[in-house]
């Protein structure tokens, strides 16, 4: 048994002059919450719809629990939202499942009530999807992709129109799907909700992949140490610490400085101010978030 | 495989039968049979008993007085004979020269007899699949399943739900062929409903004032209105096959009844007076769908379709490859497109 359950080799989309996926090879490891992460037009969803056989892609290939072929069979072990949750709107939300249980042959029908009592929709199941709220929809989505215990969860954007309760409810959810063996790929927008939620990370920038680890290890690859430091006289000092060879960028921030350099230096950054009767009033390491990280790395991205 | 898309068909059932527009489609098509049954009804019992009382009769002024000749008297036959043995030989010579003359003008018209078949079993039925159906009076049930057929595939763009369906993993294929399947199957059951109504109201029809003295049903043509059921059931695939094909090709239900019912009006209205211009156009009109829809129904006609003066050169074995020949390319395309196509989020409409 493979140990990835999703590896894409090369996968390429082209609609017509837009390269949306630029040879995108990911590997997802099994019983992994594994985050898509990446501005709009990135090629998350595009890459998710290829997977589920939605999208034919262009070049490049893919498979699912190891398998290239039979992807029917494939696709009945996933559980997968895509976009905006789409159901049958003259349907309740237990007859959407009802039909989506039958067409898959997943699971069995008496555990569509409780996907959706676990999802907080069993006062609302027999109440028709178009009377439905956008949270209400999200849940449904939840429940769909649950059916019959998939072995690979897909979400993409799965917090979308929640409430931060439902936020907050929906992301342990998600947590909980990763525990064992159940992988979960995850899309978002939502930086704090990857970082929370996710062990991997791939981040994606106009269809290309350019970064991909653990949240800390993309966070460390970074590489970029700070501290925040106020001193008496934040000129002088920033003429002192530009001397210093191991020192790579001083940049001023209202009234501190920010300085980039590694973080167990920081009692040489304020001896060598001392020496010039420059005082450290207050000084404070800057802990890089995925989100600065993310930018960062998107933001090198728009500039090539 | 076929289990599968059974399977799938059966869901779509459970899918189709909880919305409203087929209830309402077969509202519609049987609220047009009841109107032609209760309206050929009306008419019997509004003319004393034959459509085309209002043909004016042949009159004979002979010696013995005035002879005169309805239309019903005409294709009886013997009453004709019995009424000129009364006049010399020289005026039957006369009488039958000038009823010669006349005997065009009760063309169309139909007997007392087979107009209370209009409304009597199993002609009433036939006549209602007919009355539906046929491009000679307006093909109503055509219409109604293009636009079912049409709207069942184009929702799912619209919904979005097509893309749910498919990452489910029934398959593009066989997804597709129980769509298609649900759909000849539900067109089946209409049909089947509306003979079954045509034939209660029938039953109804011969049993209320005024009450008419004449057999419940007409012997020897069951047979005839068994093969006119199922050539019918045979002539409606190929339209839902054009269906499915043009609204997978919109991706949309208005642009797919929209495109259907405007194929349906070129093929049948305006393509073939223009390929009357010359004998070659001639020969390409006598492939078209709707002309061997007709020719198919109505080969080995039924009592009905010979009395509605509709009756054809019958080509049966073309009218069958024609409609067959339909159903494989426009089934063929729906697959080749729809295997290959990019399925994306929710269109609308």
């Amino acid at each position: 048994m493979t140990d990835y359950v999703i590896q894409t080799d090369g996968l390429t989309k082209r609609y017509g002059n837009i390269l949306a996926v630029d040879e995108l090879s990911i590997q997802v490891r099994r019983g992994h919450v594994y985050g898509l992460l990446g501005p709009n037009g990135s090629g998350k969803t595009t890459t998710m719809g290829m997977l589920l056989g939605l999208l034919r892609p262009t070049a490049g290939t893919f498979s699912l629990f190891g398998e290239t072929d039979n992807q029917e069979a494939s696709l009945r072990r996933i559980g997968a939202v895509i976009e905006t949750p789409s159901f049958y709107p003259y349907l309740s939300g237990r007859r959407n499942l009802a039909y989506f249980q039958g067409i898959s042959q997943r699971g069995a029908p008496d555990e569509i009530h409780g996907l959706l009592d676990q999802v907080g929709l069993a006062d609302r199941a027999d109440s028709k999807f178009n009377t439905y709220s956008m949270g209400m929809k999200q849940r449904l989505g939840l429940a769909y992709s649950l059916l019959g215990d998939p072995d690979l969860v897909i979400l993409d954007e799965p917090t979308n129109g929640l409430d931060p309760e439902g936020m907050l409810e929906v992301r342990e959810l998600i947590r909980s799907l990763g525990d064992g063996q159940r992988t979960v790929l995850l899309s978002s927008h939502l930086l704090n909700e990857v970082e929370q939620v996710c062990d991997s990370v791939t981040i994606l920038s106009k269809g290309k992949l350019i970064a991909q680890g653990t949240v800390d290890e993309l966070i460390h690859s970074a590489g970029r140490e700070q501290v925040r430091m106020k001193t008496t006289d934040n000129a002088k000092a920033r003429s002192i610490l530009a001397a210093l060879d191991w020192v790579e960028e001083i940049t001023a921030d209202e009234d501190s400085l920010i300085v980039t350099a590694p973080l167990e230096r920081t009692a040489e950054l304020s001896a060598a101010l001392g020496r010039e009767e420059v005082y450290v009033v207050e000084t404070a390491p800057i802990q890089i978030s995925l989100e600065d990280y993310f930018l960062q790395v998107t933001g090198d991205q728009h500039e090539a | 495989m076929i289990s599968h898309v059974l399977g799938l068909t059966r869901w779509e059932w459970f899918k189709i039968r909880r919305r409203w527009l087929p209830w309402i489609l077969l509202a519609i098509a049987i609220l047009i049979s009841q109107v032609i049954l209760w309206g050929f009804y009306a008419a019997f019992h509004l003319t004393d008993g034959s459509i085309g009382d209002l043909i004016p009769p042949y009159e004979y002024a002979s010696n013995q007085g005035v002879i005169e000749v309805t239309c019903e008297e005409l294709l009886q036959g013997a009453t004709v004979e019995q009424k000129a043995s009364v006049l010399s030989p020289q005026e039957q010579d006369d009488f039958f020269t000038g009823l010669h003359e006349w005997t065009p003008s009760c063309e169309g018209y139909t007997t007392t007899d087979e107009s209370r078949a209009f409304f009597t079993l199993p002609v009433s039925a036939a006549l209602s699949l007919f009355m539906l159906f046929s491009f000679e009076t307006g093909a109503f049930g055509i219409i109604l399943l293009l636009i079912l057929t049409a709207s069942a595939m184009g929702s799912e763009y619209g919904w979005g739900t097509l893309r749910a369906s498919i990452a489910s993993g029934p398959g593009r294929a066989q997804f597709l062929a129980s769509k298609m399947l649900a759909m000849v199957f539900i067109g089946v059951g209409a049909i089947l409903v509306i003979v079954l109504i045509t034939t209660l109201t029938s039953l109804l029809a011969l049993l209320i004032p005024p009450a008419e003295s004449g057999s419940i049903f007409l012997s020897g043509q069951w047979g005839n209105a068994f093969v006119f059921l199922g050539k019918t059931i045979y002539a409606i695939i190929p339209f839902v096959a054009i269906a499915t094909f043009l609204t997978i090709l919109t991706q949309s239900s208005a642009a797919g009844i929209g495109l259907s019912l405007g194929y349906l009006i070129v093929e049948w209205l305006v393509l073939p007076p223009i390929l009357r211009i010359n004998d070659t156009f001639e020969k390409i009109n006598e492939g078209l769908l709707n002309q061997n829809v007709i020719e198919w129904m109505f080969a080995g006609n039924t009592q009905a379709a010979e009395t509605l003066d509709i009756a054809r050169t019958p080509d049966t074995l073309q009218g069958f490859l024609v409609i067959l020949a339909y159903t494989a390319v426009f089934t063929a395309a729906a697959f080749w497109l729809f295997l290959r196509r990019d399925i994306t989020g929710a269109k609308g409409g």
